[in-house]
């Protein structure tokens, strides 16, 4: 970024450059901040990792192993380098394709994450897009029943509803589910197994407590589009129900709900690790917890790094879906 | 002082009230249990450990033979105050970063900004078990790690709030009387946003103790001996097939302290939000109107009248009996004919002209003795039908340009979809009509304003756009609610020239709506003038001037400002104000502020009464006559 | 969540090994054909080279693919596999292998084929750890004999337990896989009765038998009645997840934690019970803290109750400790516990403490030369009955005018601890040893980083006994002096072992024996319709 003090012609004419396309402008600068958010994780996911005491190496071979052979395994994960230079070989490996060895695993980290992102991210995904399409529509239709303060008895029961839903743990949930669908009445999977019926419990336990959750940001978000001046404007034009609401109150409430869409990813992610242990699911939830606690340095990284690269690269991908919904939103980070 | 009151009537709705008793009811137990059952909670019975529930222990016993139900409730302590701890950690450190924008230059704001959103995004239960890793597992490590997951969230809201109070008149006042940053962030800003963040910080307290139990479920909460709710859920969730009550005790106490603090909070949330305050419907909601309102006398309508209603009465429910804010109005307008509705804020003339144009929220209810738009009453049509009569034939112009315009949709849409519902007009067609329209309210480059969002147009281009759209059927009657008092004095001119113009071209009626009595004598052929839900004078604007009837009428001429006022300020030198529309006293309304008021007047409602000659109606007990004496009469150029 | 802790207490396992008693469902004839045997284990067994792994998941697979050169019976007799005959001294063992044994690739496996496994393991820079828990050094010789078909290992000192620990402890490689390591991360080459066929990460492995399979342990073979076709291992971390596969009818057996155990009590089911442990207390005798006085170690002793403490950390389900090496078969399997642990008694204790010089204050808490009498307690965390059970211990020793400070840490930062050595005086842990040998580096000798005796532990008169007994062969009286060894930890409360655990394992339409390193033995797997 050009200082103020060398304005003159060039900041004149970038200026007038922003002005004519603040689309384009808008995305170099959340791309550069995208990137600058990445370094810093890289350092982050890097740096908190080896704060973890403990020594990762004894603790895979165990009390009996004698200092010779854990002295040849740190050699051989590279533990015995000094930090910076464990770093400069972690940077290289990383643009090389080479994200080291997984040491409670002893596979390469690239095949342990490589083998389950798809599990998780199949599971992650689909509750996304199960959760956006819920709680959207759920939340409308009780913001459309209740606006005004019409309909107290089903505020009453949508509030209430959605209240115990979001509050209740997902694993607690994700145990009932499986008591009750899994072992009472024997319809669903109780465990991951290929095909589709094996998603259905897991997905509902991941995503039923952020429906409610978003439902009721949703419903929020709806009733002040709906008490709005443009609400009554198109009102006044005698629209039909379908008009008024999927066309003028819908766009103006997907802008606080996608960008609370693309938090509650991370939510998800978080919320996999309790169901993915619950359904016996061969994703990366489990490993994140195990590698972190083993201190396995390579693979904990690799996640990490993953999991902050795919939260910041979704909200990236919100805030452009925003500018094409929503084109305001461009000018506000101007 | 209306805060607090708003705060105490929030919590008597049911979940108010039944969340203060729960969240009441669990700080009572956190202070009492561990006195009451701590001895029984820490007695332990090895022969009988991991026992089903029994009349002994009805949630059975832990793993050293310890009565679960006694744990629950002692664990009631523990449970919220880490909660509370964690998300006052996270509100601390929230706040302090969201307030930063504000006195930061704008690069090192910006930077803020970014790491709010940075922060925001990283998922805050990787965050939680790296650092209870690190600090090792224990309480510390839980409060400092939620904490510092729940305080992005608090970061941007005080960001969002910051940034608006940072945005408003006062202060901008002390930037100008030259206030430091830090005095106007701790004087103005921070007391400004108090309230919706500690809102926030009691429903965080509900999530705190659900995140603080997926903690312990990893085994990074709390440690032994101590437990909380997370810990006693955790080691009984292995059991749930086999003891499932002992699962049960801590579950249920979560969900319940959950759903009282959130409860809570959005009770709270709602009495202080700025929204419109909501109306509770009564049993007693009256179908029919009450006693002292009446209808209006006939009003004289030609037989081509576009509008003639009789006795419209608009009612809310209200805390103590029904609200009126309209009361059994009467009048006409002629087809060509431009009347004006006169009146200070809440007189019921927004909502008068809404009830004629069906537009009145609920839960208002509109009573009419007769409605006649265009010779038929719209409530006698299939709903189909009518929202076709109302939808091309009533044009509404609203005040406030930056809001009634969609501003997610582009404007060849919101003008076209009139004609493509309506009148099943083809799209090529609708977008043709709409670049016409657009022309004839003088925009420049019709074509291109058609893809183009309500935000980048100014002001008086968003009030020719929407003019426009109520062109865009076939108007015989414009409502025009102070379409120009968001716009500046030379925009308000080119406006009102379009108004008249508009008339002119199609031969609609315009019932405009102003509370500037010179521009509405100015625009149109007849004033109508409403005090407290009545109309209390009905006068030709040409005579006007000569002299006006009703004291209120001659108050508001004597009023009249020059040019040089600013005509976006309500009227402010007739002294007193008006009636509370909730409790309007007996007899006429403005006898309180009447010079010339009697004890009748006091009393009886003076009833409108017609002069048959001039059609001119008044109601009043002492009407006076002649030329209102202190008037700094400038006229206001329209033309 | 009982998987983190399974799969981070694998690290304490030392090694382990095979069962407990089973019991019979039933006699049953419908022997099925063909059959797939479905059983879990608690996460992906990661790389499955079988020298490289100490991972008690990636051996209950490699088991099935991998034989060894001899292999132990219930009764604890040591058996034939690859070996037919074998030849015993104090420092050395012969192995003849038996002929006509193949890898799965169809190669014969040859003396030097075998031979080369265990110079492999010598080498360093194999990082294998076979080292320190099959064979105690790297301080040995091979010879081998292609047309004898021998193979002979010899050990710089004494070893008590070569044919065990080389015979069963290690196993057989294949020439192909051995040259290229790589190569056995998700494949396998060996000998044993199945080969490795199918992998998908954290869900399952499938391993698929072999036909021409004549080797096994008495004479096994793949071609009998009943054997399955096919063996599936599911990941599955959550043991109520199991429950409800197993229930469900996915699984063929299955071996839940003690509260789900609750679930199957009652089923007409075949069982199989294993033994796991001893947990025991260690205190830290480094000079400066109060439990190198042994007065103080054995009043701590003294205030536990023993049996509370089993019933608390094993939910009920375990049996008293009776020996440090438990895993059945044992080889020495005497009872070295009883009659050699003071009994439950705290006002004994609390006067054991004053003659030692602590006494009581005002505050409840005992001191000497205004030192407080303060004892950190540091024990891993992850499973709640462990946990349970610490705070019954501090109650007890707090009773006795023990201030006590409880240390709760994740596996890898407890190991930390306890190999630090400076921030603890009690520790409570899990130590499987196959052989009382393998204790012998956790109670004597160096301190780390140099050694493994980690609790600062010098006892004479273990010492002395241990080297008799080194020597001494089982069969010549060798596990008398084992027990006497023992006893003379557990009479100066060096070591205080409290409890097993036992597991069960329950299976429907399938029966099976114990094996080695507490996994099921492959060729005893016998499948019903």
């Amino acid at each position: 970024m050009s200082s103020e003090a060398a304005a003159g012609v060039p900041s004149a004419t970038i200026a007038g450059f922003a002005e004519r396309h603040p689309t384009v402008v808008f995305l170099v600068r959340r791309t550069a901040r995208m990137i600058v958010a990445l370094v810093v994780l890289l350092v982050l996911s890097f740096s908190m990792i080896h704060l973890v005491p403990g020594d990762p190496v004894r603790a895979q071979l165990g009390p009996r192993a004698p200092a010779s052979l854990v002295e040849q395994r740190q050699a051989e994960l590279g533990l015995d380098q000094p930090l910076p230079q464990q770093f400069a070989d972690y940077v290289k490996g990383l643009f090389t394709g080479d994200l080291g060895m997984s040491s409670s695993s002893d596979l390469p980290v690239s095949d342990v994450i490589g083998q389950r992102l798809p599990h998780s991210a199949a599971l992650a995904g689909i509750a996304f897009v199960v959760i956006m399409l819920l709680s959207i529509t759920i939340g409308m239709a009780a913001a459309i029943l209740t606006r005004d303060g019409r309909g107290r008895g089903t505020e009453l029961t949508f509030t209430t509803t959605t209240g115990f839903f979001a509050t209740i743990p997902e694993f607690v949930l994700g145990v009932g589910l499986v008591y009750l669908f899994g072992v009472e009445l024997q319809v669903l999977p109780v465990a991951y197994e290929p095909g589709v019926a094996a998603y259905i419990l897991p997905v509902a336990a991941l995503s039923i407590g952020s429906i409610a959750a978003l439902a009721r940001i949703v419903r929020a978000e709806t009733l002040d589009a709906l008490g709005s001046d443009y609400m009554r404007t198109a009102r006044s034009k005698r629209l039909p129900a379908r008009l008024l609401y999927l066309r003028h109150a819908l766009p103006n409430m997907l802008t606080s709900t996608l960008t609370l869409g693309g938090l509650l990813l991370s939510g998800l992610i978080g919320g996999t690790v309790l169901v993915e242990n619950v359904f016996a699911w061969p994703g990366l939830g489990t490993a994140v917890v195990d590698s972190v606690v083993a201190q396995d340095y390579a693979l904990a990284q690799a996640i990490m790094l993953l999991l902050g690269a795919t939260v910041l690269v979704v909200n990236l991908a919100v805030d452009l879906i925003l500018g094409v919904v929503d084109p305001r939103s461009t000018i506000k980070e101007m | 002082m209306a805060r607090r009151g708003q705060t105490r009537a929030a919590l008597r709705t049911p979940v108010g009230v039944v969340s203060l008793v729960i969240v009441a009811g669990l700080v009572i137990l956190a202070i009492v249990a561990p006195i009451i059952w701590g001895e029984e909670a820490r007695t332990t019975d090895v022969p009988h450990l991991l026992e089903g529930g029994s009349a002994e222990h009805p949630l059975g016993t832990d793993n050293l033979g310890r009565d679960l139900l006694a744990r629950t409730l002692v664990a009631t302590r523990l449970s919220l105050v880490l909660a509370i701890l964690a998300v006052l950690v996270g509100a601390v450190i929230g706040v302090t970063l969201g307030a930063l924008p504000t006195v930061l230059g704008t690069r090192a704001s910006r930077a803020t900004a970014a790491l709010i959103d940075f922060t925001l995004a990283y998922p805050g239960l990787l965050l939680a078990m790296f650092l209870a890793v690190v600090l090792g597992a224990g309480p510390l490590a839980a409060i400092l790690a939620l904490g510092i997951a729940s305080a992005p969230a608090f970061a941007r809201l005080t960001q969002t709030l910051a940034a608006s109070i940072a945005g408003s008149d006062f202060v901008a006042a002390a930037s100008v009387l030259g206030l430091s940053r830090r005095r106007i962030l701790l004087r103005h800003i921070l007391p400004n946003i108090a309230e919706p963040i500690i809102l926030n910080v009691t429903i965080a307290v509900g999530y705190a103790l659900l995140a603080m139990s997926g903690l312990s479920f990893l085994g990074l909460g709390i440690q032994p001996p101590s437990y909380d709710w997370g810990r006693l859920l955790n080691e009984s969730l292995d059991r749930i097939y086999v003891t499932p009550e002992a699962a049960l005790g801590p579950c249920v106490a979560i969900v319940i302290a959950g759903l009282a603090f959130n409860g809570l909070g959005e009770a709270l949330a709602r009495a202080a939000s700025t929204r419109v305050p909501r109306h509770r419907p009564q049993p007693a909601m009256a179908e029919d109107r009450p006693d002292d309102v009446t209808t209006e006398p006939d009003p004289s309508a030609t037989s081509d009248a576009a509008l003639v209603v009789k006795g419209l009465t608009v009612t809310f429910p209200g805390e103590d009996g029904p609200i009126v804010p309209v009361r059994g109005i009467s009048f006409s307008v002629a087809a060509g004919e431009r009347v004006a509705i006169v009146g200070e804020s809440g007189s019921g003339k927004t909502l008068m002209s809404l009830a004629v144009a069906q537009l009145v929220p609920h839960p208002g209810v509109v009573t009419v003795d007769r409605l006649s738009f265009l010779g038929t009453d719209p409530n006698d049509l299939p709903s189909a039908e009518r929202d076709r009569l109302l939808g091309t034939s009533l044009a509404m112009v609203f005040q406030d340009t930056a809001t009634c315009l969609n501003p997610a949709l582009r404007l060849g849409v919101q003008l076209s979809e009139v004609v493509e519902v309506h009148q099943r007009a083809r799209r090529t067609d609708a977008v043709r009509r709409a670049v016409d329209r657009l022309r004839s309210v003088r925009l420049s480059s019709p074509e291109r304003r058609l893809r183009q969002f309500p935000h980048e147009l100014s002001g008086g281009m968003r009030q020719r756009v929407v003019i426009a759209v109520g062109l865009m059927g076939e108007p015989r009657l414009v409502i025009a609610d102070e379409p120009t008092s968001s716009l500046d004095v030379t925009v308000q001119r080119q406006i009102l020239r379009l108004l008249r113009q508009v008339g002119d071209d199609t031969g609609a009626s315009c019932l405009f709506i102003t509370h500037d009595i010179a521009v509405a004598t100015d625009l149109c052929d007849r004033v109508l003038v409403m005090y407290a839900g009545r109309i209390v004078e009905d006068i030709d604007a040409a005579s006007l001037w000569d002299g006006p009837a009703h004291p209120y009428t001659r108050a508001l001429l004597a009023a009249v400002p020059d040019l040089e006022t600013d005509r976006t300020v309500a009227l402010t030198s007739i002294p007193g104000r008006p009636p509370d529309v909730a409790a309007i006293p007996p007899g006429c309304a403005f006898a309180a502020r009447c010079s010339f008021a009697t004890d009748r007047c006091h009393v009886e409602i003076p009833p409108l009464q017609v002069d048959a000659e001039t059609s001119h109606r008044v109601a009043c007990w002492h009407p006076q006559q002649g030329r209102v004496a202190t008037i700094t009469r400038t006229k206001v150029e329209a033309t | 969540m009982k998987g983190i802790r399974v799969a981070a207490a694998v690290a304490l396992v030392v090694s382990a090994a095979a069962c407990g008693s089973s019991s019979d469902g039933g006699e049953r004839t419908d022997l099925a054909d063909s059959a797939t045997y479905v059983t879990t284990i608690p996460a992906d067994p990661g790389n499955l080279h079988p020298l490289k792994t100490v991972r008690q998941t990636t051996n209950s697979v490699d088991t099935f693919a991998y034989d060894t050169l001899v292999n132990i019976d219930p009764s604890g007799t040591v058996v034939p596999q690859l070996a037919q005959d074998w030849h015993v001294t104090d420092r050395s063992v012969t192995f003849t292998l038996k002929d006509g044994i193949t890898c799965s690739d169809g190669s014969e496996l040859t003396a030097k084929a075998v031979a080369d496994n265990f110079t492999w393991i010598k080498d360093p820079s194999n990082a294998s750890s076979v080292i320190g828990s099959g064979i105690p050094s790297t301080d040995y010789t091979v010879k081998y004999d292609n047309a004898a078909g021998t193979v002979t290992i010899t050990m710089g000192s004494p070893f008590g337990f070569l044919l065990e620990g080389a015979g069963t402890g290690v196993r057989i490689v294949c020439p192909k896989g051995l040259a290229d390591p790589d190569s056995l991360a998700h494949a396998t080459d060996g000998t044993g009765p199945y080969v490795l066929t199918d992998y998908a990460a954290d869900d399952h492995l499938t391993l698929s038998v072999r036909d021409d399979y004549t080797w096994g342990p008495n004479g096994a073979t793949t071609d009998t009645p009943g054997v399955p076709d096919q063996v599936e291992f599911r990941v599955v971390q959550n043991s109520t997840t199991a429950v409800n596969l197993f229930l469900s009818g996915e699984l063929t057996d299955v071996t839940p934690n003690s509260s789900d155990q609750a679930r199957l009590e009652g089923r007409d089911a075949f069982t199989l019970d294993t033994e796991q442990g001893p947990s025991e207390f260690f205190f830290n005798e480094r000079d400066g803290f109060p439990t190198a006085d042994p007065d103080v170690r054995q009043a701590l002793t003294m205030a536990l109750d023993r049996e509370a403490l089993m019933a608390a950390e094993t939910e009920g389900e375990g049996t008293m400790a009776d020996g440090l090496a438990v895993i059945a078969p044992r080889p020495c399997p005497k009872d070295t516990v009883s009659g050699h642990l003071p009994d439950h008694d705290a006002e004994a204790a609390g006067e054991l403490l004053d003659q030692a010089g602590w006494t009581m204050g005002s505050d409840g808490v005992r001191s000497k030369d205004g030192e407080d009498l303060t004892v950190t307690l540091s024990y891993p965390t992850g499973e709640p009955a462990i946990e349970a059970a610490m705070e019954l211990v501090r109650g007890w020793w707090e009773d006795i005018g023990v201030s006590v400070e409880p240390k709760g840490q994740n596996q890898t930062a407890f190991l930390e601890t306890l190999f630090g050595g400076t921030d603890w005086d009690a520790a409570f842990l899990n130590v499987q040893i196959a052989y009382p040998s393998d204790f012998v580096a956790f109670a004597s000798g160096p301190t780390p980083p140099n050694g493994q005796n980690f609790a600062g532990i010098t006892n004479p008169t273990y010492d002395r006994l241990t080297a008799e007994a080194a020597a001494t062969p089982t069969d010549e009286g060798g596990c008398d002096k084992w027990a006497a060894a023992e006893q003379a930890l557990f009479e100066a409360a060096d070591v205080v072992p409290i409890s097993n655990n036992v597991t069960v394992t329950y299976a429907d339409n399938a029966e099976f024996g114990p094996g080695i390193w507490n996994i099921i033995e492959p060729t005893s797997i016998r499948m019903y319709e």
